[in-house]
């Protein structure tokens, strides 16, 4: 049976139902607003589903392909389902669907509720364009579609000003990104001729562009993945990009979008296998930013910014075990650490409802005694993250610290053990101050004891009218839950092999069981970090306890290591210097000086003139036959 | 009828038309300019009929008789105009027809 026909229909339902539902958004009730756009998203899975079935079910597996336009040119743009392109799409319509169904609880009482949904069903269908093409062009237009997405639901409360501040930030960044990716794509038309990634990857494979030429490009292609994966040092969207409604915090900015760059040179991979100081970058940027997400994680108050950087970390892994030819582990990774990340965000969703909409895990505590099933679920996931076995990160992560053990990257190595560790202090951190301990007392100053007492009993209080979580919103999160436990050794092995190895013809893939020594060496440090961690952050821990004091002042990890502060200082006043400067000077000094002039001018050449009509018949008469006498003249004494 | 030679024909034609120039550029009254610029018509008649007859062609007395068509025209409308003048004004004299100026 050909269902090549499914390929197109997985991007352009999505993007019809964004369409319709936008246009509906205020005329339809907010039901059928979301069996529509649920409905489309779960015929985009359901095809997505099919495909699979049908390219791993073959005894060879055969990309199943489809064009997309027909133009005749080689700008035509196409679809491709191979191991590689299936795989992303199986995770993005999959947790897409599971985030959707979750948003329909979410964000139900949101009055723009038809709006959100059409934007996360644009996401949909931007996402899958952007894994499901078959060339550079296709991909950059599905590319440049999740940014538009990205910051469309970033900014989706846009009358919050830090919301609008955010989507900004965000585009900025990714414009920067694109700007390199951009340029990235057109040495490619330039040196190859082509967008398609077959005409491309074969023309590299035979060896047609120098070496120089592919890192080049290599680099270039780079950033455009660093930014949009919110690697160093274009990452600064990503915490701010926590203004968005929680599912966007969920799908694209923990699942999907972000993972993009991940995707790009899993994609490329031809080109960084050849272009190998291109590669070594990409580990590079990786491995510090595990590192350097890892320990930012562990400083910030706001549960989803704990997040924001966890994921920043998490895909600086993938991004280390792309950087380092395994592309398998790379793509193993993202495809666990959507499921327990996008289980962490959907809770965390839950959590914040707990707290009507107070993000900061100095306001939480004792959770666990309220909501016993957001709590279980999220210590299965953040178990599944900090990567102890049998958990779904364990088998990622550790195929990528097996690849930087392999290579003998040991300096990598270390990083991304030591990263490791972190990853368990501030995931044990978080649930401490979130799940764990006596429930936050407000600060009441000045007070009588009688009225500190009412607002100790307070959060007993709201507990007990509680409204429950939707089913709808613990279905979800569920599925994550158990997703992110078995998903690890479920596909371990085989399975992830037989999937993927038909995307990399060109590597020698085989199965490598797991090697103690590292997986001993990364759990033995995660523990280490954990129980450093449950020390300084138990319910009577110390550091809880002086983090907890409204007296705290938060340090170098609080504060990002100050790299928004030096971009601040490095770009943002300088570029606000030069506006000030042309807008208060040069425009009303200089460009209104040259208009208000030529007015000036032509003011005081006009009364200059106008003496010369003064109105006498005779005075003209004379004029006229002075003029004649001249030509006369002239023509008398010259010609 | 004597045969005067062609300068003779110039040199009045020449100073016919300086005369009119002159009236047209120091009378104020409309009338006596119109017609100075009649007479001034005129002198360039005199110049086309008398190369015409040197020439021995048509051509001259042809371009003679266009004037005299054009100048008909032109006293029509200057004649109109000069009677608006004297109905609007006690004194019919251009230099106070200023109105248009701004």
């Amino acid at each position: 049976m050909n269902l090549a026909w499914m390929l197109p229909a997985i991007v352009v339902v999505p993007l019809l139902s964004a369409a319709v539902v936008g246009y509906f958004r205020n005329t339809w009730s907010k039901t059928t607003v979301s069996w529509v756009a649920c409905g489309s998203v779960a015929a985009s899975f359901a095809m997505t589903v099919a495909l699979a079935v049908q390219y791993w079910g073959a005894a060879e597996p055969e990309p199943i392909r489809s064009a997309l336009t027909s133009w005749g040119s080689l700008l035509d743009l196409g679809l491709v389902a191979d191991g590689l392109s299936l795989w992303w799409a199986l995770v993005v319509t999959g947790a897409g669907l599971l985030i959707h169904i979750y948003s329909t609880a979410y964000m139900r009482e949101d009055e723009s509720y038809g709006r959100f949904m059409a934007k996360m069903n644009f996401f949909i269908f931007a996402m899958s364009m952007l894994v499901l093409s078959d060339n550079f062009a296709g991909m950059a237009i599905g590319w440049g579609c999740v940014g538009l997405a990205s910051y469309m639901l970033i900014g989706f409360y846009f009358t919050k000003p830090s919301a609008q501040n955010a989507a900004i930030k965000a585009f900025v960044m990714n414009v920067i990104g694109e700007a390199g990716l951009f340029a990235g794509i057109a040495f490619i038309y330039a040196n190859f001729g082509s967008f398609k990634f077959d005409d491309v990857f074969g023309a590299i494979a035979q060896g047609q562009v120098s070496v120089a030429t592919l890192n080049l490009i290599g680099i270039l292609l780079l950033i455009g993945a660093v930014a949009k994966s919110a690697q160093l040092p274009l990452h600064t969207w990503l915490p701010y990009a926590m203004e968005g409604p929680t599912p966007v915090s969920a799908l694209i900015h923990a699942a999907t979008m972000v993972t993009a760059g991940v995707y790009l040179v899993s994609r490329a991979h031809p080109l960084y296998e050849v272009a190998t100081g291109a590669a070594l970058t990409v580990a590079w940027i990786g491995g510090l930013g595990a590192l350097f997400g890892a320990l930012v994680a562990a400083g910030q108050f706001d549960i989803k910014r704990v997040l924001a950087f966890s994921t920043l970390s998490q895909i600086g892994y993938m991004f280390l075990g792309n950087g380092l030819g395994a592309y398998v582990a790379a793509d193993f990774h993202f495809f666990t650490h959507a499921f327990f990340k996008a289980g962490l965000f959907l809770t965390a969703g839950i959590v914040v409802h707990h707290y009507h909409g107070d993000q900061d895990i100095r306001h939480m505590g004792g959770l666990w005694y309220r909501d016993r099933f957001a709590a279980i679920c999220f210590g299965l996931a953040a178990l599944a993250l900090i990567g102890l076995p049998p958990f779904s990160g364990f088998f990622s992560k550790d195929e990528i610290l097996l690849a930087a053990f392999q290579h003998g990257q040991w300096a990598l190595f270390a990083i991304a053990v030591l990263a490791a560790g972190m990853t368990a202090f501030y995931n044990v951190r978080l649930y401490s101050l979130v799940f764990l301990g006596d429930a936050y007392v407000p600060q009441v100053k000045a007070v009588g004891k009688k009225k500190a007492r009412a607002a100790q009993l307070e959060p007993q209080a709201h507990a007990e009218h509680e409204h429950a979580t939707p089913a709808a919103m613990k279905w979800p999160v569920a599925i994550l839950a158990v997703l992110s436990v078995v998903s690890g050794w479920l596909f371990f092995g085989h399975y992830q092999l037989s999937a993927l190895e038909p995307a990399f013809p060109t590597l020698e893939l085989h199965h490598e069981p797991i090697n103690w020594v590292v997986a001993g060496l990364s759990v033995a440090v995660a523990l280490v970090g954990g129980l450093i961690s449950w020390y300084l952050y138990r319910p009577d821990g110390v550091r809880r306890a002086l983090e907890l004091d409204p007296q705290y002042k938060p340090g170098i990890l609080y504060n990002m290591f100050y790299v928004d502060t030096l971009y601040d200082y490095a770009f943002v006043r300088p570029a606000r210097a030069v506006a000030e400067f042309v807008g208060d000077l040069f425009d009303p000094k200089a460009v209104d000086g040259i208009v208000n002039g030529l007015g000036v001018l032509a003011r005081e050449l006009g009364g200059r003139l106008r003496r010369w009509q003064n109105g006498l018949v005779r005075s003209y008469a004379l004029t006229v036959f002075c003029g004649v006498v001249l030509v006369v003249a002239y023509y008398v004494f010259y010609v | 009828m004597p045969a005067f030679s062609l300068n003779a024909y110039v040199a009045l034609s020449a100073v016919l038309f300086a005369l009119g120039g002159i009236g047209v550029l120091v009378r104020r009254s409309p009338l006596a300019m119109l017609m100075s610029i009649e007479l001034m018509l005129n002198s360039a008649n005199l110049l086309f009929v008398a190369f015409g007859r040197a020439h021995g062609g048509y051509e001259g007395q042809i371009m003679a008789f266009l004037v005299i068509t054009v100048a008909a025209a032109e006293v029509a409308i200057g004649l109109a105009l000069t009677v608006l003048l004297f109905r609007r004004r006690e004194h019919a004299d251009v230099d106070e027809v200023t109105d248009l100026k701004l």
